[in-house]
């Protein structure tokens, strides 16, 4: 037991009774029971530090301003509003997305239907790129063709390029690195 | 005074206990009466608890506010409604430790906030007292403020939960998230220094005197 000469409990063992009285040992307590100055000592620690408590709390002010808190109902119904509002939001991305992908799959993989023509419909589709080809070469009439010149087209290119040589007609006139021109010089 | 100020220092009745488990369980399902039936039981301890360690009323009224909207918003997450004082004190006990730390902040800057201006100028002020009211209560919090100094960090918050927010051995290691072990040696460490302060035990004497 760890007690001073006169058997009487130690400072530490005053100190663990009030502490927790459980942790201290048997003979202690015992002790505690039977010595009123032990008891004395004890129990004026604990008055001070009681008293210590109660005087902290009688000298705290006292709270004005009440505890206000979030409105629960509103919370509720915001909660739930933004609950729905957020589920449909995704839902519809949901949606969409699933109708892009479908759509895609659907119509991209399947193989393209076979289109049956008739004999007819082939010969008219000829007759119309034969015209729309004689449109692209000479978009205008004959007649307009005539006034304007361009049914001689074939003559004038020929009779151009005598006149003005085309640029390829250069090189092969080019010598050692310097044309006719600036042999002169 | 609110219920909570009219409670026995020592000890809550198993009915008490029980009358508790049952409003944490109807708050958690969402009765907001029953929150706030807890609120009214509560605050005063909370308010106190903020204010020993604030010593600033307007700080310790933000402080509950904060701590009590922080309990409704997650009461419903408290698995054992048992602990609910614990849980509060532990909420509690954070946000002072937040308050310190922005002052301590502040403080690099060299910016003297609203709540130190009134610790100062009324420590534990009510409207009603006096001056000679006034000068006792600020020697009384100025004896306090001299012991706490002489205590670690640790010492001091196992001290003030244990005698000044009256708080079990197991409720304080559940608020600090500590061995029950650790909890009673530091308890240990800081009554022998508060055994050792004559000041603080002449001032209790004169009280009692």
């Amino acid at each position: 037991m760890n007690s001073d000469k006169n058997n009487h409990l130690g400072e530490e063992l005053i100190l663990r009774f009030l502490i927790d009285e459980d942790d201290v040992p048997e003979a202690a307590r015992q002790h505690l029971a039977i010595c009123p100055l032990c008891r004395g000592e004890k129990e004026k620690l604990e008055q001070d530090l009681l008293r210590f408590g109660r005087i902290a709390k009688q000298y705290s002010p006292v709270p004005k301003r009440r505890i206000s808190l979030p409105e629960r109902s509103r919370r509720n119904t915001v909660g739930w509003f933004w609950n729905w509002q957020a589920a449909s939001g995704m839902g519809a991305i949901a949606a969409i997305i699933l109708v892009v992908i479908s759509w895609n799959t659907l119509f991209r993989a399947q193989p393209e239907f076979p289109v049956i023509a008739t004999n007819q419909e082939l010969i008219a589709a000829e007759e119309f790129m034969t015209e729309v080809d004689l449109l692209v070469n000479n978009a205008l009439p004959a007649v307009y063709l005539d006034i304007s010149g361009e049914s001689y087209l074939e003559v004038d290119e020929e009779f151009i390029d005598y006149i003005v040589p085309a640029a390829y007609e250069d090189v092969s006139r080019y010598e050692g690195g310097k044309t006719e021109g600036e042999k002169l010089c | 005074m609110t219920q909570q100020d009219q409670r026995p220092h020592k000890g809550r009745t198993r009915d008490t206990l029980s009358h508790m488990k049952s409003l944490v369980e109807r708050a958690g399902g969402g009765e907001g009466e029953a929150f706030d039936q807890l609120v009214d039981m509560f605050q005063g301890d909370i308010f106190r608890m903020v204010y020993y360690r604030t010593r600033s009323q307007m700080d310790a009224e933000d402080i509950t506010q904060d701590v009590f909207v922080q309990a409704y918003k997650n009461i419903s997450r408290l698995n054992s409604p048992e602990q609910f004082r614990s849980w509060l004190f532990s909420i509690a006990v954070n946000r002072v430790r937040d308050f310190h730390r922005k002052n301590k902040f502040r403080g690099l800057f060299g910016l003297y906030t609203e709540g130190e201006e009134e610790r100062e100028s009324s420590a534990g002020r009510n409207d009603d007292d006096d001056a000679l009211d006034t000068m006792t209560k600020k020697d009384f919090w100025k004896q306090v403020e001299g012991l706490l100094d002489k205590l670690s960090k640790m010492e001091r918050e196992v001290f003030m939960l244990r005698f000044m927010d009256d708080l079990g051995i197991k409720e304080i290691a559940g608020v600090l998230k500590k061995q029950e072990s650790t909890v009673k040696t530091h308890l240990y460490r800081a009554l022998e220094k508060f055994r050792r302060e004559p000041s603080m035990r002449q001032l209790l004497r004169e009280e009692r005197g």
